[in-house]
């Protein structure tokens, strides 16, 4: 790794994480605030939630019976700001951190300074995964604060915590996927279109896998699959099979970005 | 030890040709002058020794080290200068310059602020506002922070005015007085013969000719052009060395090869009013000289 590499990439991602990360922990502050309000009568909310299609409440992985608690709620909103929102912003710093040498030309420079290909994809992999641990510390910080706040602290942080930490891991494969497939194209170009697409696509995949048993076969393509969001369950915590998936994918795609960017002809 | 090396170096972009089968050795402390026509295989060279292009079969070595393998090593010793500037425009000249020189541990002390002072930079700038001749400044001293034992220039000059451009062959000079090895790539031959004692030809990604700058100049062409005070329907240009003569009115101009007084002998006995002797473009010189691989110089 090199440091001066890795200090520009943080500085120059410094914008884009801190907007991200405010953006995330304002709707966090928003659904706490909500929750706050609404709590008193979580029991009327439960009662339409009876009126509404079970599979349209799987759909949007609403659990009717778990609202009442603040985990079983923050959870249905935890999908749309840690898996989607930073996992589309994973994939996005992902892909760029790498294609933006090839795209403003600027690889010709960096090339040619004394710095191995391997510490260039170390250096930009280890600035990605400083910007993505960044984004969930605050955020995991702001929901403990948000739960403790509007619970009385009355919630177990542990499964709080097992929940961030998927958050996290797929932020990592989205991340890792970014990289994989910039060092694949021949002329690498930031891919923001592509990569949101990836990643509302394979959450639709997962919302097509809860409503429907006939596409069982779409687990296979989707990392939401993998997530554990059964805060409410006693025995919550870290399965083997699931952190294989997301170990065992990331490290590969890793392995591959690592393999192939050291043997790619840079054209600028 | 060369300086550079290269064994039957190769490139392919899919079935396209960049260079084929390079054998070259540039001794280290000489300037070398790397000339050829656009496309012939230049840019293609240099982003092999660079290591950011691969080679498809063959060898290369800058002072003995792999170009390949030794990428970094090599990197520490070698300054490159690109032929279009594409650096981080949101960065200033200095920030830049501060950057690059973070990579090899130098600090940018008496050796920098010569070079900024000699090729009148303004530091404070941000690249995106500085001109085309202004970012090439900035190539240049970000090449020399380090004191190289090899320059790699390509296409060093352009955007350059003639008074830095002067300038700049002084600090090339110095450097290669100071031992630097310097590998000047260009497709302008009177820039090269300013500074090179040797020339290497490249054409269609082959070298072609190998040789020194006076051999090479006695034997390449001159374009000459003249008007005659009168239409002179029945003059035709006929002497050893004329090549491709065309007439448009009063205006005569062919390629010459060969020396310049007899020509001068020969022009003497037509009614010419004015007359022009210059280095042809280095496309003609090539489309006469390399039109195929054994019509050498």
């Amino acid at each position: 790794m090199n440091a001066n590499l890795l200090t520009k990439e943080l500085k120059d991602g410094f914008k884009g994480t801190f907007i991200i990360t405010a953006a995330v922990v304002s709707y966090i502050a928003l659904i706490f605030y909500i929750y706050s309000i609404m709590k008193e009568n979580m029991l009327r909310l439960v009662e339409i939630y009876s009126y509404i299609p079970e599979s349209f409440l799987e759909a949007l992985n609403i659990n009717p019976d778990q609202v009442s608690n603040v985990l079983g709620y923050y959870v249905i909103y935890f999908i749309y700001f840690i898996p989607l929102a930073a996992g589309c912003y994973s994939i996005i710093l992902g892909t760029a951190l790498l294609s933006k040498e090839e795209q403003n030309r600027t690889a010709e420079f960096l090339l040619s300074r004394p710095i191995s290909r391997g510490q260039i994809i170390s250096s930009k992999l280890f600035a990605f995964f400083i910007h993505i641990l960044g984004i969930n510390i605050i955020v995991f910080i702001t929901s403990f604060l948000g739960c403790g706040i509007v619970s009385d602290w009355n919630f177990k942080l542990q499964s709080l915590l097992f929940l961030h930490i998927y958050g996290f891991l797929i932020c990592i494969f989205f991340g890792m996927l970014g990289f994989f497939i910039t060092v694949l194209m021949k002329r690498a170009k930031p891919i923001t279109g592509i990569g949101i697409g990836i990643v509302l696509g394979t959450y639709f995949f997962d919302m097509m896998i809860r409503t429907s048993g006939k596409v069982q076969f779409l687990l296979y393509f989707t990392p939401f699959k993998y997530l554990n969001l059964d805060v409410l369950s006693k025995d919550y915590g870290f399965e083997a099979w699931r952190l294989l998936f997301y170990f065992g994918t990331s490290g590969l795609l890793i392995f591959l970005s690592y393999y192939f960017y050291k043997k790619k002809d840079i054209l600028v | 030890m060369h300086a550079i090396e290269t064994k039957g170096l190769t490139k392919y972009y899919g079935k396209v040709h960049g260079i084929i089968d390079m054998d070259l050795q540039i001794p280290a402390g000489e300037i070398i002058g790397f000339i050829g026509p656009n496309g012939a295989g230049k840019t293609t060279t240099i982003r092999l020794l660079l290591s950011l292009l691969f080679p498809t079969k063959g060898t290369g070595t800058i002072f003995g080290q792999d170009i390949v393998k030794d990428g970094p090593a090599i990197k520490k010793i070698v300054g490159f200068v690109p032929s279009e500037v594409n650096y981080y425009q949101k960065m200033t000249a200095k920030e830049l310059l501060e950057y690059s020189a973070r990579f090899y541990g130098v600090a940018l002390t008496g050796h920098f602020n010569e070079m900024v002072d000699t090729l009148n930079l303004d530091l404070s700038r941000k690249l995106e506002d500085l001109s085309m001749g202004n970012k090439k400044k900035v190539a240049v001293i970000q090449s020399l922070l380090h004191r190289p034992k090899l320059l790699i220039l390509d296409e060093p000059t352009t955007g350059l005015d003639p008074l830095i451009q002067n300038h700049f062959f002084e600090i090339l000079r110095e450097e290669n007085q100071r031992g630097t090895t310097i590998f000047f790539s260009s497709h302008v031959l009177g820039e090269v013969e300013k500074l090179c004692s040797k020339i290497v030809i490249i054409k269609d990604g082959r070298i072609v000719n190998v040789d020194d700058v006076f051999s090479i100049k006695k034997k390449l062409l001159s374009r000459v052009t003249f008007h005659t005070k009168t239409n002179a329907e029945d003059i035709t240009l006929e002497s050893p060395g004329i090549l491709s003569p065309e007439k448009n009115g009063n205006e005569f101009s062919f390629l010459y090869k060969g020396e310049i007084p007899p020509l001068l002998k020969y022009l003497s006995q037509l009614p010419i009013e004015k007359i022009a002797i210059n280095e042809p473009d280095l496309e003609e010189v090539f489309m006469h000289y390399y039109a195929n691989d054994s019509n050498k110089i």
